[in-house]
């Protein structure tokens, strides 16, 4: 880009002084979103920092897709409707060590206990939080075991999602997340 | 961001190019700041750690303040960032039902975090508007309207919007629009917060139908099959009323007897959908006949035991049934052969279903026989069979008896018990009417089992003690099975009230090689205790968060507890503040943790209320002018009442009520024929504060302006008294009162001209006004299921009174009452109660000169008492008079006592619609003296009565008589000459008369 004129000079100065003034004002005044209500499932909310939880602690994965957000949201809007069922039905607790394996799985996703502690901290988790999520999960396999016992192991996924289609279109659902595009 | 940069050029170009780089870096620069994706990460690590700086909250673009907020949110100023405390705090602004989104913004302040809270309030829809072409035929407005009022009710939440287009796009379609487009439109409005909820409806072009074609027989004529069906071509094609007009066919087809009737209709859609060719298949089907051939069955019982018509089917499966119902109907009835088998003949296009009978010989049981128990006696046993000599045999309830026979000896111990069972018929001669059957039960009772030891396994929050409270088993006790469950629900209940809300019980027995003891364990998985972490109220505009807290049972930082949420539920619901209350537990983050949240609505905080009725009793009044002799007269009292009550005073659950009413009763005879007279009324007005002085009793101030009439004097009465009640258990409460009010006889029938008793009359009826000074105290047991009609239960209750000169009272003496009732439902399901009541009172002055004045003595007789007398004239009488014991006086007047007894017994047989009979017997009497209590000297009554639950209340009417009648004196100045009694007495009110 070559600048010739003076008076362009001397334009593209001042913007670039309001550009600088306006970084400098933009680190006291503009705001950012850290966490929000992006669904309500059967009067459960689930945050911007679940979904980001999920993403960074490799509990629930995106996918190939454009839009992560949406992605694990989805999967997060169904895991609070299987747990609402799971709650009802009241599966055995499980193992004592399993969930410390599962744990151990997640920290292992991290090169140092660091950036595992640094990833829960943003995540707005804390290890009572992480264990009783994956405590949780555990369950949840627990019951599909149970539930789905009987299913040929090939069309077991496909029966566990038309069971979970079937929650959806029974449950209570608010996505405040489609409001934010 | 795309960036477009142009290279080379003159003048204006260059300044366009240079501006566009400068939008370009402006635009990237807020991009920047802002964030392409919805992400956080990136941005917390700004904020995490720092120090708070401030904590706003901006309700639609202003800041609030609200001391809820402040209490409920965890980023505390000062203290540093922490996701944990955000994601609570959005929890908890989200809980409070305000709000149908939250979020957090944060920003930097000379390296502090500036928080703002933004919430954006949920606005209610309270308008649903329609636009553009919402009249085309078929619907309106109003129509679509109700399409989502009936689903969502007046104000439906706007996240339904998009199941609400969907609604309506199936309505319409249903009305013949098949390509309807509904497109939603919100308008939100503020202070207050609202929405307006629009749909521009584009029906498009309706389906007609084109082409009918009757496939098979209509049995009427085909203009009039398809008029029925709304068939026309050129009209409208509506999917659910074309269904609605087939099923109503079909139903009439079925009614006269053709079930097996069936109408399928097919559409085929031409025209770009604007056509639906419709092709309706008929099948008309048999009519369809039920027989019954071979051994007769009563008539009544054949629709119950074959329900072809109520059904309206005559499918395999129901028939079938219906063969099996006949089978075990007779065999229940000893035909232990019967047989019932169906046939399906076709003739003369009809349908014949013939179930063929065949009773077979009945079975009587001839010989009991029980052997083998050695552990329970027959004595024991025998009661509880349904087999007995001589009735006829059923295999079913020889089946039951052996189970009954098993679980005698299983709760004992017995835990291997059978008792394998045999019948056998015996040949005679009459073999194809009559078999008689010897049954025989062998006991073998295996070892009787004692329990070893008990023991509880992983549990770790609740100690051996504390759950062996709660386990039935114990070790040297016999080993019931059954107890195992119980036991396990109870230790499973156990960890649920300490909010151990996946706790899971395994029970597991071992035996001995001789299965004579037993090792019991009880296997516990507590899982996770739940904790509660915030208690946030909500809905409460009137009533102060101190009033609902104080009957919360749990706390931030208790457990979880079932039993204490239930028991706050309860209380909550019995402050009577409220139309609806809810307790719902609120996760977030830490799922050890939970909110509860105690959503309510209130009640009205003023009530009003009045009516007119009548009351209707015999009573009695002065024959003739003063002097004269009693004569029973039926009253009938028009009355009025009014009360206004104000609850929930300054939040705090005091409440106010005022009670007003006024009866208009004929006085005497006289008073008959110049129309009624004022004499009664009664204002009422009491104050209640709940918690008096912070304790756990209710303080109650009443003040008491009234006047009464009864059947020998009438009486005015101001009087007020401060009251403390304290429920000491759900089902026992006591009460302490101080009472002082000042009395007067206005009226008075009583004559003192009788030589015997005139000096005790003088005393009695004495016109002087009285002060009465007196404490109070009472005991309370109340486990009725119902205080107006009580089916069940007791009611016991003692009370005792002292007025002293020393407190200031006139007339010194103490005064006990003692009433116990039961209520019992018989067996049988009828819902017929057993009432009983027993009712004693006693009292006795300081100073026999100084009597207890009339409105303090005992009376009986009326329609709460003993029902075959008029009100008050239950007494003790002699002739002469005896002014010893005497409670009437020569001319029949009662004159009160100071102890009285009344008992009563009633059965209560529910009819229908609310209306019921009853009958009763009263017994009881009134004495002057505590120590001329007789039980010979009892008077009795009999009678029955009618009950009607009216929407005002239960209407009462009895009929009592006496059982016994006396002679009394017919007139005052010559007693010589005697009539009788009148014997029965009637009785119109409310309520029950116990």
């Amino acid at each position: 880009m070559r600048i010739e004129d003076c008076g362009l000079r001397i334009y593209c100065r001042r913007s670039i002084g309001a550009l600088v003034l306006l970084a400098c004002f933009s680190s006291t005044s503009i705001a950012e979103t850290i966490d929000r209500v992006l669904a309500v499932v059967a009067g459960q909310i689930i945050t911007l920092s679940d979904v980001t939880a999920a993403r960074a602690l490799g509990l629930q994965a995106p996918g190939n897709t454009a839009d992560p957000v949406r992605a694990v949201l989805s999967k997060l809007i169904d895991r609070e409707l299987v747990l609402a069922e799971v709650e009802r039905y009241a599966p055995p607790e499980p193992p004592a060590g399993a969930v410390e394996r599962e744990i151990d799985a997640v920290r292992a996703r991290f090169p140092s206990t660091e950036t595992f502690d640094d990833a829960l901290a943003r995540s707005g988790l804390d290890d009572t939080h992480l264990r009783e999520r994956v405590r949780q999960d555990l369950r949840i396999r627990i019951y599909e075991d149970q539930r789905f016992a009987a299913a040929d192991p090939g069309r077991r996924q496909t029966l566990i999602d038309e069971w979970v289609a079937g929650l959806r279109r029974r449950a209570e659902i608010i996505d405040l997340y489609l409001t934010t595009r | 961001m795309r960036r477009t940069l142009h290279h080379g050029g003159h003048g204006g170009k260059e300044v366009r190019s240079a501006r566009t780089y400068s939008a370009g870096l402006i635009l990237c620069v807020l991009c920047v700041l802002r964030g392409g994706e919805l992400t956080v990460s990136g941005a917390v690590s700004d904020f995490l750690g720092k120090p708070v700086a401030s904590v706003r909250f901006v309700l639609e673009g202003r800041d609030v303040t609200d001391p809820t907020f402040a209490q409920i949110v965890e980023t505390a100023v000062d203290r540093p960032l922490s996701m944990v405390q955000v994601r609570e705090s959005i929890a908890h602004l989200f809980s409070l039902g305000r709000f149908e989104d939250v979020s957090v913004d944060a920003s930097l302040d000379n390296g502090r975090v500036a928080l703002q809270y933004i919430l954006a309030p949920i606005h209610p829809v309270t308008r649903i508007r329609f636009g553009r072409r919402t009249h085309a035929p078929g619907f309106d407005d109003g129509a679509l309207r109700r399409v989502i009022t009936d689903r969502y009710g007046s104000a439906p939440p706007v996240g339904r919007t998009i199941d609400m287009v969907r609604m309506l796009t199936d309505a319409l379609g249903e009305r013949g629009y098949l390509h309807a487009s509904v497109t939603p439109r919100i308008q939100i409005d503020h202070a207050p917060e609202r929405a307006t909820l629009s749909f521009d409806i584009d029906p498009g072009a309706r389906t007609t139908i084109g082409e009918v074609e009757i496939v098979g027989r209509a049995t009427v004529s085909r203009s009039e099959f398809l008029q029925r069906l709304g068939l026309t071509a050129g009209a409208p094609y509506q999917r659910e009323q074309l269904a609605t007009r087939i099923e109503r066919y079909v139903e009439e087809r079925r009614r006269r007897g053709y079930y097996e009737a069936k109408v399928a209709p097919s559409v085929r859609l031409a025209d770009g959908d604007r056509v639906a060719n419709v092709t309706v298949t008929v099948d008309p089907g048999p009519l369809v006949r039920v027989v019954f051939a071979g051994d007769s069955l009563p008539a009544d019982r054949r629709d119950e035991l074959v329900p072809v018509a109520r059904e309206g089917s005559v499918d395999e499966d129901l028939l079938e049934d219906s063969s099996n119902r006949i089978e075990e109907y007779l065999r229940a009835l000893g035909y232990r052969d019967a047989k019932a088998p169906h046939t399906r003949g076709t003739s003369n296009g009809e349908l014949a279903i013939t179930f063929t009978v065949a009773r077979g010989p009945q079975y009587r049981v001839s010989r009991l026989e029980l052997s083998g128990h050695a552990a329970v006696s027959t004595s024991e046993l025998a009661p509880a069979l349904r087999t007995r000599v001589g009735e006829p045999f059923s295999d079913s309830r020889l089946d039951a008896d052996v189970a009954t026979i098993e679980d005698a000896y299983r709760r004992r111990g017995f835990a291997a018990v059978r008792a394998p069972s045999a019948a056998e018929p015996q040949r005679t001669a009459n073999a194809s009417a009559q078999v008689p059957v010897i049954v025989r039960i062998v006991v073998n009772e295996g070892a009787r089992s004692i329990v070893d030891g008990v023991a509880l396994e992983g549990n770790r929050a609740l100690d051996d003690a504390a759950l062996r409270t709660r386990i039935g088993l114990a070790a040297g006790a016999p080993f019931v099975p059954g107890q195992l469950t119980i036991d396990r629900d109870a230790i499973q209940a156990a960890y649920n009230d300490r909010g151990f809300e996946n706790a899971s019980v395994t029970a597991r027995t071992s035996f001995s090689q001789s299965n004579t003891r037993v090792a019991v364990t009880y296997a516990i998985q507590e899982g996770p205790q739940i904790f509660v972490d915030h208690v946030l109220i909500v809905g409460n505009v009137r009533t102060s968060t101190e009033t609902i807290e104080r009957e919360l049972q749990v706390a931030p930082g208790d457990p979880f507890g079932l039993h204490a949420l239930n028991e706050s539920q309860r209380r909550l619901s019995a402050l009577g503040l409220f139309r609806r209350v809810r307790l719902a537990e609120l996760r977030h983050g830490e799922d050890t943790k939970r909110d509860l949240l105690v959503t309510v609505e209130e009640a009205p905080a003023t009530t009003v209320g009045g009516g007119l009725g009548a009351e209707g009793r015999v009573r009695v009044v002065s024959e003739g002018a003063n002097g004269g002799v009693a004569a029973q007269r039926f009253d009938v009292a028009p009355r009025m009442f009014f009360e206004y009550g104000r609850r929930n005073l300054f939040g705090k659950n005091r409440s106010i009520n005022v009670f007003g009413s006024v009866s208009l009763h004929p006085q005497n005879r006289d008073a008959f024929a110049t129309g009624p007279r004022l004499t009664e009324y009664r204002v009422l007005g009491t104050y209640r504060e709940p918690r008096l002085l912070n304790t756990a009793a209710d303080g109650l101030l009443t003040a008491t302006l009234e006047q009464q009439f009864r059947s020998s004097f009438s009486f005015r009465r101001r009087g007020a008294s401060a009251q403390a009640a304290r429920r000491l258990t759900r089902e026992l409460s006591i009460t302490g009162a101080y009472q002082i009010q000042r009395a007067e006889l206005i009226d008075v029938n009583v004559s003192t001209n009788q030589p015997e008793i005139g000096s005790l009359i003088e005393r009695l009826f004495s016109r002087e006004p009285l002060r009465l000074s007196s404490f109070s105290t009472s005991l309370i047991r109340d486990t009725r299921d119902d205080t107006v009609s009580p089916t069940s239960g007791d009611y016991v209750s003692a009370s005792g009174q002292l007025a002293a000169l020393a407190i200031g009272s006139q007339v010194g003496y103490m005064k006990s009452f003692f009433t116990a009732q039961k209520f019992h439902v018989l067996g049988g399901g009828n819902g017929i109660v057993l009432a009983g009541s027993a009712r004693l009172g006693m009292a006795a002055e300081f100073d026999t000169a100084n009597p207890i004045p009339e409105p303090e003595r005992f009376f009986a007789g009326g329609d709460t008492t003993v029902r075959g007398f008029a009100l008050d004239t239950l007494g003790v009488r002699h002739n002469p008079t005896d002014a010893q014991s005497d409670t009437i006086d020569k001319n029949g007047f009662p004159i009160g006592g100071n102890a009285t007894v009344i008992l009563n017994g009633e059965l209560r047989v529910p009819l229908s619609g609310g209306l019921s009979v009853v009958s009763f017997f009263d017994t009881g009497n009134v004495f002057q003296r505590v120590s001329q209590l007789n039980v010979t000297d009892l008077r009795n009554a009999v009678g029955f009565g009618v009950r009607y639950k009216s929407p005002f209340g239960p209407l009462r009417v009895d009929l009592g008589f006496k059982t016994h009648v006396e002679a009394i004196p017919c007139k005052a100045d010559n007693p010589t000459v005697a009539c009788f009694e009148t014997r029965p007495a009637l009785h119109i009110s409310f309520g029950q008369a116990f």
